[in-house]
C-alpha cells in the first residue's frame, strides 16, 4: 500500500468518525452490543451444545474412565490412578503400534500431498493441454465420498491371493504378492489403499486455491523468464501455502485417526504388522471389554495429535505465507 | 456357518461396521419397545441375538422362532442375526448400555469370557421341574461355569475332518475311512495338490493340535494359560509344515469369505470341520462331502466335542417368558427342524438321526465313533483375546515368517492373562 492511499484511507475514517455525542450513545452502542450478543448467543447455543454434548463431555469422560480400571460389562471399577498408562506404555507390542501408526502417517501424508498437489496442477484451470479436466476431478473425488467400509471390502477382494492385483502381476510374469498377509506388504497395502480413498479432498482444496492465484503473478513470472516448474514452485506453493498447510493438518489428523481400512483388510494383522493405535484402543475397550485401558490409549493418542498440532502451528509461522 | 474354536475361516474380517450400526440400532429398538408382563394376558416381544453365516441358516431359526408363538400365542420372538465373530463384539457393547436381548447364543468357547452376560438357568430349572436329561452331557458341562448352566444346548458334535468325494475319485484316491493315519492324511494330500486343487486349507487348528500331540488343552495347563510349552508348539508346527514344506494348501488369505469358498467351490480337498456345515455344504456346494474322523497318530484319535446354546441375558426384562421361549427353542421338534436341515447336530439327543439322515453316507457313523473319544475343550477367560491373536499371527506361522515357537510366544503375549473355565459341580441339575 503505498503512503497516497494510506493517507486517503485515514481520512476518509476520520471524516467518517462519529462525534461524541454524550451518554446517550453510548448506551445505544451497549444496547445494540447486547442485542447482538444475544442474537450470537442464540446461533451459537446449538453448535455449542453439541459440541459440549458430543465432544466436551465423551473428552472429559475419556480421561476419566482412562484412570479406573473398568471393565465393560459390569464388574467394579477401581480407581489406579496412572496405571493404565504406565501398563500401555511398558505392554508388550505397544510401541510396535505406535510405529505402525507413525508410519502410516507420515507416508501417508506425504504421497497424499505429492499426489494430490500434482494432480491439482494438472488439473487446474491454467493447465489448457489436459482434455476433460472436470470429469477427472469428479472421478478423482469419488473415492473421497464412497462409503469407507464398501471400498475397503472391494480393496480386500483386489489385494486377495487371487485378485485382480495379483492376476495383473501374473500376465506380466510377477509372482503374486501375498499383500495382507505378509507383515512387509501389509502396511503399504493399508497405505496405498487409503491413498487412492483419500487424495481427492486435498486436490479439490488445491485447485480451489490455484485457481484464485490472480494470473498476473504467472505472467510476470514467465515474463522475467521463470520456467513452468519455477513458477510453481516460487508462485503457486507461497501462495497455496495456507491451504497446503490447512490441508496437511486435516490430513495428519485424520491420518493418526486410521481405523477402518485396517480392520476391514487386514484385522491389524499378520502379527501385529497393520495394527493402528485406534484398531488397538477398539480391540481393547470392545473385544476385551477394558474400557479403563483402552481410554488410556485414546489419550495418549490425542496427545500425539496435539503435540503434531503444535508443532505444525509453529512451523506454519516460518513455512506459511499470508498475503497481507 | 463353520464353528470351529479356531475360528480361521471366512467372515472374519467382513464385519460390516454400517450394517452393525444399524443392527444396534435394530437391537436397541426392539429392546426398548420389548412388552414384559409375561404373567398378564398381554403379548410379550422377545428379541433373539444369534449369529448366522447364511440366509439358509437364517430360515431354519426364523422358524424355529415362530414355534414359541405355536406355543404360547402371546409370546413373539424377533429373530436378530450378525455374523459370528461381530456377535461377540456386539453382544458385549449391549451390555454395557443394559440393552441386550432377552435371548442370546451362547458358544462353549465364549462361556468364559462372556458367560458372566448370561442369567444363571438353574433357577429356572428347579422351578420349572425342567429334566436335561434328554441333551447330551458334554454340553451341559461346556456350557456352565462353576456350577451354573448358562445356556441350553442347541448342538454338539465333534470336530473332524470334511472332504470332497469327486476330488478324492478324480485323483483315484481310496476315500478315507475312519482308522486312517497322519501319514495317509500327508500322502492324499499330496496326492490332491496340483492341476488347480489342493490337498487341504491351511489354518492352525486347536482341535487338529490336540490330534497331533494328544494333548488336550495344551495351551492350559494347571488352570493357567500357557500356550509357550513343547505340546502346543508340536501341534502348530506339524499343521504349518502343510502349508510352508509341503506345500499341500493355497497361500493363506484375509478375504471375506474365502476358506468357505476354497472348499465349497471344489479347490480344496479336505478341511476342518464339524456337523453343523453340513447346511452350508448341501447348499452352496455342488459335490457330495464326506465326513472322516481325524487321521490317527502314534497316541491314537483325539478331538473336542464341541457346541453352541442359546441362553437369557442378564439384561432381559422378563425372564419367565424368556425361559419359556427358551425351552421352545431347544425342544425336541425345533432341534429336529434344525437337525433335519443340517445346521445342527441336535443336543437333543433324540434328533440326531435326522441330521445323520440328511447328511447320508456313512456320516453318522463317522460322528458316533468321534464322539465316542471327544473330549471337552478347556477354555479361558482370556478366550476372545486369544481367538483374535491367534487369527492374526496365523498366516506368518503357515507361510514359515515365524517359527511355531515364535507363535507361541507372540499369541500368549497378546491374549493377556486368562484362567481355565470349570463346570464346577452340577449333579443338582444332571440328577447326581
Amino acid at each position: 500500500m503505498t503512503a497516497t492511499a494510506a493517507s486517503s484511507t485515514a481520512g476518509q475514517a476520520a471524516a467518517t468518525r462519529p462525534r461524541y455525542t454524550g451518554g446517550r450513545a453510548a448506551a445505544g452502542r451497549r444496547a445494540r452490543f447486547d442485542r447482538d450478543s444475544r442474537s450470537a448467543v442464540g446461533f451459537l447455543s446449538f453448535n455449542m451444545a453439541g459440541f459440549a454434548l458430543f465432544t466436551l463431555v465423551p473428552v472429559v469422560l475419556s480421561v476419566y474412565i482412562a484412570l479406573f480400571n473398568w471393565p465393560l460389562t459390569g464388574g467394579r471399577t477401581k480407581f489406579v490412578g496412572l496405571g493404565n498408562f504406565s501398563t500401555a506404555l511398558s505392554s508388550y507390542g505397544f510401541w510396535r503400534i505406535v510405529l505402525n501408526t507413525l508410519y502410516f502417517v507420515g507416508v501417508y501424508t506425504t504421497l497424499n500431498l505429492i499426489v494430490s498437489l500434482a494432480l491439482a496442477a494438472a488439473l487446474s484451470p491454467r493447465v489448457k493441454a489436459v482434455k476433460g479436466k472436470a470429469f477427472l476431478r469428479v472421478v478423482f473425488f469419488i473415492p473421497v465420498v464412497t462409503p469407507l467400509v464398501a471400498s475397503s471390502l472391494v480393496w480386500s477382494l483386489m489385494y486377495n491371493q487371487g485378485g485382480i492385483i495379483n492376476a495383473a502381476l501374473g500376465a506380466v510374469g510377477i509372482p503374486a504378492v501375498p499383500w495382507l498377509t505378509s507383515g512387509p506388504w501389509a502396511m503399504p497395502s493399508i497405505i496405498f489403499m487409503s491413498l487412492w480413498l483419500g487424495f481427492g479432498y486435498n486436490m479439490i482444496l488445491f485447485i480451489a486455491g490455484m485457481t484464485n492465484i490472480p494470473d498476473s503473478l504467472h505472467d510476470a513470472a514467465a515474463v522475467d523468464g521463470a520456467s513452468p516448474l519455477r513458477r510453481f514452485f516460487s508462485v503457486t506453493i507461497p501462495l497455496l501455502s495456507p491451504l497446503i498447510f490447512f490441508g496437511t493438518l486435516l490430513t495428519l489428523i485424520t491420518s493418526f485417526q486410521v481405523f477402518v481400512q485396517a480392520y476391514v483388510l487386514t484385522g491389524g494383522g499378520p502379527g501385529n504388522a497393520s495394527t493402528t493405535m485406534v484398531l488397538d484402543l477398539y480391540d481393547e475397550a470392545f473385544r476385551y471389554l477394558r474400557l479403563g485401558y483402552g481410554s488410556s490409549i485414546a489419550v495418549l493418542l490425542a496427545i500425539m495429535i496435539l503435540i503434531v498440532t503444535a508443532v505444525m502451528f509453529w512451523l506454519q509461522k516460518r513455512f506459511v505465507f499470508y498475503e497481507r | 456357518m463353520r464353528l470351529l474354536s479356531k475360528k480361521s475361516d471366512n467372515a472374519r474380517r467382513h464385519p460390516a461396521v454400517a450394517t452393525g450400526v444399524a443392527m444396534t440400532v435394530a437391537l436397541a429398538g426392539s429392546v426398548a419397545t420389548a412388552t414384559p408382563s409375561w404373567a398378564s394376558s398381554s403379548t410379550s416381544n422377545l428379541t433373539w441375538f444369534f449369529w448366522t453365516g447364511s440366509p439358509g441358516e437364517t430360515a431354519v431359526w426364523q422358524h424355529n422362532a415362530s414355534l414359541v408363538t405355536q406355543v404360547y400365542p402371546n409370546l413373539h420372538v424377533s429373530l436378530v442375526t450378525t455374523s459370528f465373530t461381530d456377535f461377540w463384539s456386539k453382544l458385549p457393547i449391549e451390555a454395557s448400555t443394559h440393552s441386550m436381548p432377552c435371548l442370546a447364543g451362547l458358544q462353549y468357547g465364549y462361556v468364559g469370557a462372556d458367560g458372566s452376560l448370561f442369567m444363571p438357568l438353574n433357577s429356572f430349572i428347579q422351578k420349572y421341574h425342567y429334566s436335561l436329561k434328554p441333551f447330551e452331557t458334554t454340553m451341559i458341562r461346556e456350557l456352565s461355569d462353576n456350577g451354573n448352566l448358562l445356556a441350553l444346548p442347541y448342538d454338539f458334535g465333534p470336530v473332524v475332518i470334511a472332504y470332497n468325494e469327486n476330488l478324492f475319485k478324480q485323483k483315484h484316491l481310496a476315500l478315507p475311512q475312519d482308522g486312517w493315519t497322519w501319514s495317509q492324511f500327508l500322502s492324499d494330500a499330496k496326492a490332491l495338490t496340483g492341476g488347480g486343487t489342493y490337498g487341504y486349507l491351511p489354518a492352525v487348528s486347536l482341535e487338529l493340535a490336540y490330534n497331533l500331540t494328544g494333548t488336550p488343552d495344551a495351551y492350559v495347563q494347571g488352570g493357567k494359560f500357557n500356550l509357550t510349552n513343547p505340546t502346543f508348539e508340536k501341534g502348530v508346527q506339524l499343521q504349518a509344515a502343510l502349508d510352508y514344506q509341503d506345500h499341500v494348501t493355497p497361500a493363506f488369505s484375509e478375504a471375506p469369505n474365502w476358506a468357505t469358498e476354497e472348499f465349497d467351490s471344489g479347490k480344496v480337498a479336505m478341511e476342518v470341520n464339524g456337523p453343523w456345515s453340513l447346511i452350508d455344504f448341501k447348499g452352496l456346494s455342488n459335490f457330495p462331502v464326506g465326513w472322516v474322523e481325524f487321521p490317527s497318530t502314534a497316541s491314537g484319535m483325539h478331538t473336542y466335542n464341541e457346541g453352541s446354546g442359546f441362553g437369557i441375558t442378564k439384561d432381559c426384562s422378563d425372564p419367565t417368558a424368556a425361559w419359556k421361549a427358551l425351552t421352545v427353542l431347544v425342544n425336541q421338534q425345533a432341534l429336529a427342524y434344525a437337525g433335519a436341515r443340517g445346521r445342527a447336530f441336535p443336543a437333543w439327543l433324540a434328533d440326531d438321526d435326522l441330521w445323520t439322515k440328511f447328511a447320508g453316507g456313512n456320516a453318522g457313523q463317522v460322528m458316533e465313533t468321534a464322539l465316542a473319544k471327544a473330549q471337552p475343550q478347556e477354555v479361558t477367560t482370556n478366550w476372545t483375546a486369544f481367538q483374535t491373536a491367534l487369527t492374526k499371527y496365523e498366516p506368518l506361522v503357515l507361510n514359515g515368517s515365524i517359527s511355531a515357537a515364535k507363535f507361541a510366544t507372540e499369541v500368549q503375549a497378546s491374549s493377556g492373562s486368562g484362567t481355565g473355565i470349570a463346570p464346577g459341580n452340577l449333579s443338582s441339575l444332571l440328577g447326581g
